[in-house]
């Protein structure tokens, strides 16, 4: 190829691309140069110089991170002269170095160690100047101790990157050193806590101030697994020291995890997680034997199906389990209790959306994946997905630092906003409609024959942007212009970030639109979602309408009663919305790994409804509001003990590691038991053995490549937002990063410290704050038409007034919102209590 | 808003869409505050698209801006080996005495900031104080106390 460039290294030929850096093409021909202020992943910048190597024909030393190869060159990476400059380096910064290696937690994985050790110096040459920081330990993660700082700016950089950019050196000469403005600690500067920077520290300047005193990198166990908090479900590696995890790291220093993936892990051994099942006796839940629970169980459900028929039993399961546990949940409850009654939590948090999107982009090999992301030049993000799905942030980032052109649609001042070239920020509940409002500036761009022709229903979606292009949604005509012309550009690789569980349907649909209407219909339309499992839930056929692998119709029913060797109910069945449906036929329930009581929208009625059932069984990973209602509570095991898959936002099938010992039985192993007390024998309780029968029932887990061949817009209709009387209060929910994800896990994960005032605030604009009399942490009654919640005010000058903002997925947030459209404002009251 | 970011605001205002216009804010911010307010600095860092931390960098790389308020008089000792051979220790210690501040402090009632500096480039002077950028020999140093205390506004000539 042309554009590779042959040269030499210590005697070797090797031919690597050009423009890559002499560092890089060594480690091509396996030749190590050390590096301390280059890391991979971020770009060099040249500082520690320890990386010199010898160029001939070149005077003096050249820095090998920044230099870039050229034909012809030969270098030498390891002479005597090479060799004292370096230890030069070193012995330089062992004269800051106060540090006691015989007892520092990094000993054995420090670069600096390494290179001392490798350069043969034994003791330092200079007198070593202790620089006296005191060592910060005031938030709950990070330690950070500048006394042992080399001063490489790796974790100002990976900062910059990825994280919240609030690292920089500080002062100069001798007095330099890394810190926040004005010295801040991290938690008033702004830190995410996604920990990258102790990720990239090459000493132990930064360090997990959980792994403190577990022992050194040699004694733990990598092991390679996924997190299991939001649906990017990101690769990490747990290090384990026998059964406890001390460290989260990732494959390259650089690589993103956010503040769950790094630091979240404690709710696996949280002392709260419930290892033996309970059963209520005289009103309270005490311990009892798996035997007499399931005895129980089987034998509550056998009578109330008898008495009331299939749709008096049903199950609902949530979307963080394993394809396995909803695959067998779903087994059961139609093949053993032969209701078609099951459904899963999604059908609040996007299912339809999911599925329209779905259809339209022909699987998941159509959807944009993170990389897609990062790879974008015009990027189209709706919504509060950056708070979501945290990953996506880091891409975003990455994006926006080649030169990608941004554009933001939402109500929130935050990191996307900031670097995006235009900000749509409309009146709560009139996304959509600026969404349409774009279409139809793009469409007089691009000329209609073409998309005529590509997509069909353009008459109707036609009438409908003209429909929306008067209405007011606070977005300026020149605002829409900028992004149109951003987005019509049809050469420049799009990609919509699109919250999927935090938009509602219209906004969903109409950013669906923007897509076909630029031909862009692969990998342009990220489909973020909160939950880890959205993908694989209904894949495995955990919802009322599908059975596994997405299908329907009476001959599959037929395939799947004969794979189960059971008659099969009439599907779809009952909703999760019907189920709990005031008149709703069914008696007794089986949720799993669920929390309706806190999680579904409207969330007190939900909680009335599970009142009357007479008989309720919850499994889940710890005591929640739910369980706390139930006749007999199992136990769940997390994913990171039993193993099993599930299905990310970018719709690939990731495996999860067994990596730690069970704290109990496996939700397919109590299944298959409870399978067969009802009296249907199957293979549930063999991962091996369910796995392959998945494999058969939904060849690739349902991931199939298809691809629709002529799309058609969907319909957005033209809901108009109500304005309310002037200084009047919208309430949306937001998963703000004051309420990160407040389900069971993170408050048990050891990231509460986080959540400042749990799931109970509600965020105002200052102004707002200021008009309304109340203050940060007044406490207030929150009312809609819908219930009334107390919660403390936190000003956030992120909101625009007329908002007011409560944590989306917080049970109080929950009882406040429109059951039937949760993602849409409502009209609030806030009073002083 | 308050006034000092909306000052602020009119100070970047002057400068937008200019590049590396970053020192020239500082500077007359501080030129108009005494110091650099982080109130200040938050717009400055909204407006010009620039990290607080990057901000902070950069301005604590020169030691002539300010983090806190500072006094009217700002009263610096000099520390430089001609002064320092000639007593500026013993005047340093009179000066923390006498205006009840140690080095690097400033009054609460915003009067005086007491600092070091290293050679200012006047030895022959030695030993020097400098009173409002004014180097001016000090043999006694109580005289000196008194003086900046009479001019009861701060000894602003
Ligand atoms: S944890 Fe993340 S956000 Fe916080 S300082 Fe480190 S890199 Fe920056
Ligand atoms: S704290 Fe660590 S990563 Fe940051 S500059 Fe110092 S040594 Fe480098
Ligand atoms: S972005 Fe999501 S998957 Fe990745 S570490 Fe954070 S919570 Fe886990
Ligand atoms: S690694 Fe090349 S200069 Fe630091
Ligand atoms: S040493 Fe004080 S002026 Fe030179």
């Amino acid at each position: 190829m042309a554009d590779l460039v042959t040269l030499t290294i210590d005697g070797k030929g090797i031919s690597v691309p050009r423009g890559t850096t002499i560092l890089h093409a060594a480690e091509t021909a396996g030749i190590k140069i050390p590096h301390l202020c280059y890391c991979p992943g971020l770009k060099g910048t040249g500082a520690c110089r320890i990386c010199l190597v010898q160029i001939e024909k070149v005077k003096g030393l050249v820095v090998s991170c920044m230099r870039k190869v050229a034909p012809e060159m030969v270098v030498h990476t390891n002479t005597e002269e090479i060799r004292e400059a370096r230890r030069f380096v070193v012995e330089l910064l062992l004269s800051r170095h106060s540090g006691l290696c015989l007892s520092c937690e990094k000993s054995g994985s420090c670069r600096l160690q390494q290179y001392a050790y490798e350069l043969g110096i034994e003791r330092p040459s200079f007198p070593v100047r202790d620089p006296g920081y005191p060592v910060d330990e005031s938030n709950p993660f990070i330690v950070r101790n500048y006394n042992l700082c080399i001063l490489c700016g790796r974790c100002i950089r990976v900062c910059r990157t990825q994280g919240s950019d609030i690292l920089d050196f500080m002062k100069r000469g001798i007095e330099t050193r890394v810190s926040t403005a004005l010295d801040k600690p991290l938690q008033e500067a702004g830190c995410d806590f996604c920990g990258s920077c102790v990720g990239v520290c090459p000493t132990a300047a930064l360090m997990e101030k959980n792994r403190r005193g577990k022992g050194r990198e040699w004694e733990f166990t990598p092991l390679r697994s996924y997190c299991g908090y939001c649906g990017s479900a990101c690769e990490l590696y747990y290090n384990l020291k026998k059964d406890e995890i001390v460290r989260v790291t990732t494959e390259a220093p650089a690589d993103y995890l956010c503040v769950r993936g790094r630091f979240g892990y404690g709710y696996l051994t949280s002392g709260a997680r419930l290892t033996t099942p309970l059963v209520r006796r005289d009103g309270e839940l005490v311990p009892a034997e798996w035997e007499e629970v399931l005895e129980l169980t089987a034998r509550r459900f056998r009578e109330l199906r008898d008495k009331y028929g299939p749709r008096g039993v049903g199950g609902i399961v949530g979307a963080l389990v394993s394809n396995e546990a909803a695959y067998a949940f779903q087994k059961f409850i139609r093949a053993a209790l032969k209701s078609g009654n099951v459904d899963s939590g999604l059908r609040f948090s996007g299912l339809d959306l999911l599925r329209e999107c779905d259809g339209v982009l022909g699987g998941p090999k159509g959807y944009a994946s993170l990389e897609d992301i990062a790879a974008a030049d015009v990027l189209l993000v709706i919504g509060d997905v950056w708070r979501r799905v945290p990953a996506v942030w880091g891409r975003i980032k990455r994006a926006a630092d080649r030169g990608a052109k941004v554009v933001c649609l939402g109500l929130y001042a935050g990191r996307p906003t900031r670097v995006a070239q235009v900000w749509l920020r409309p009146v709560p509940g009139a996304e959509h409609l600026v969404l349409q409002q774009l279409a139809a500036a793009v469409l007089r761009q691009v000329g209609e024959r073409r998309v005529r022709q590509r997509v069909a229903k353009f008459n109707a979606f036609k009438k409908e942007l003209a429909s929306a292009v008067a209405v007011p949604t606070g977005v300026g005509a020149e605002e829409i212009a900028k992004a149109a012309e951003l987005w019509a550009d049809r050469k420049a690789k799009g990609v919509v970030v699109l919250a999927v569980d935090g938009v509602t349907p219209e906004t969903g649909r109409a950013a669906l639109n923007l897509c076909l209407l630029t031909g862009r219909l692969k990998n342009a339309l990220f489909l973020g979602h909160s939950l880890t499992n959205a993908q694989g839930i209904w894949r495995m056929g955990a919802v009322a309408e599908t059975l596994p692998g997405l299908q329907t119709g009476p001959r599959v029913t037929a395939r799947f009663a004969r794979l189960w060797g059971a008659t099969l109910p009439d599907i779809p069945g009952l909703t999760a919305k019907e189920m709990l449906a005031e008149d709703s036929p069914v008696r007794g329930l089986y949720v799993l790994g669920e929390n309706p009581v806190a999680s579904f929208p409207g969330c007190d009625r939900v909680a009335a409804r599970l009142k009357k059932l007479e008989f309720l069984v919850v499994q889940d990973l710890f005591l929640t509001e739910t369980a706390g209602m139930a006749d007999v509570v199992l136990p769940l095991a997390a994913t990171a003990e039993t193993g099993g898959t599930c299905i990310n936002v970018e719709g690939e099938v990731r495996q999860f590691r067994e990596v730690l010992p069970a704290k109990t039985l496996a939700a397919w192993e109590v299944i298959g038991w409870l399978a067969s007390k009802v009296r249907l024998d199957a293979g549930y309780g063999v991962l091996r053995q369910l796995k392959s029968e998945i494999l058969t029932a939904a060849p690739g887990y349902g991931v199939k490549a298809g691809g629709t061949p002529r799309p058609a817009f969907l319909p957005v209709g033209d809901a108009v937002p109500e304005a309310g009387p002037d200084g009047s209060l919208r309430l949306v929910p937001l998963a703000a990063r004051f309420g990160f994800y407040e389900g069971s896990w993170a408050l048990h994960g050891g990231i509460r410290a986080l959540c400042r005032f749990g799931g109970d605030c509600v965020g105002l604009a200052p102004e707002d704050a200021e008009r309304l009399g109340l203050e940060e942490g007044t406490a207030v009654a929150v009312t809609t038409a819908y219930g009334r919640a107390t919660a403390v005010v936190r000003i956030d000058s992120g909101l625009p007034p007329g908002v007011a903002a409560m944590p989306a997925f917080a049970a109080k947030t929950n009882t406040l919102l429109i059951p039937e459209a949760p993602n849409k404002p409502v009209a609030v009251e806030i009073t002083k209590l | 808003m308050t006034s000092v970011a909306e000052r602020a605001q009119e100070i970047v205002s002057n400068y937008k869409g200019k590049e590396g216009v970053l020192i020239h804010v500082l500077q007359d911010i501080q030129g108009e505050f005494g110091y650099l307010p982080e109130e200040a600095v938050r717009v400055v860092s909204e407006e010009l698209g620039i990290s607080l931390a990057e901000i902070y960098g950069v301005a604590s790389f020169y030691s002539r801006f300010y983090f806190v308020p500072r006094g009217k008089t700002i009263v610096r000792v000099c520390r430089g080996t001609a002064c320092h051979v000639r007593g500026s220790g013993r005047v340093l210690g009179k000066l923390e005495e006498g205006l009840g501040l140690k080095s690097g402090e400033t009054s609460p009632d915003l009067k005086f900031t007491l600092e070091t500096v290293n050679c200012v480039g006047c030895c022959a002077l030695a030993p020097v104080v400098v009173v409002n950028e004014k180097p001016q020999t000090v043999l006694n140093p109580d005289k000196v106390i008194a003086t900046l205390k009479r001019s009861g506004n701060g000894g602003q000539d």
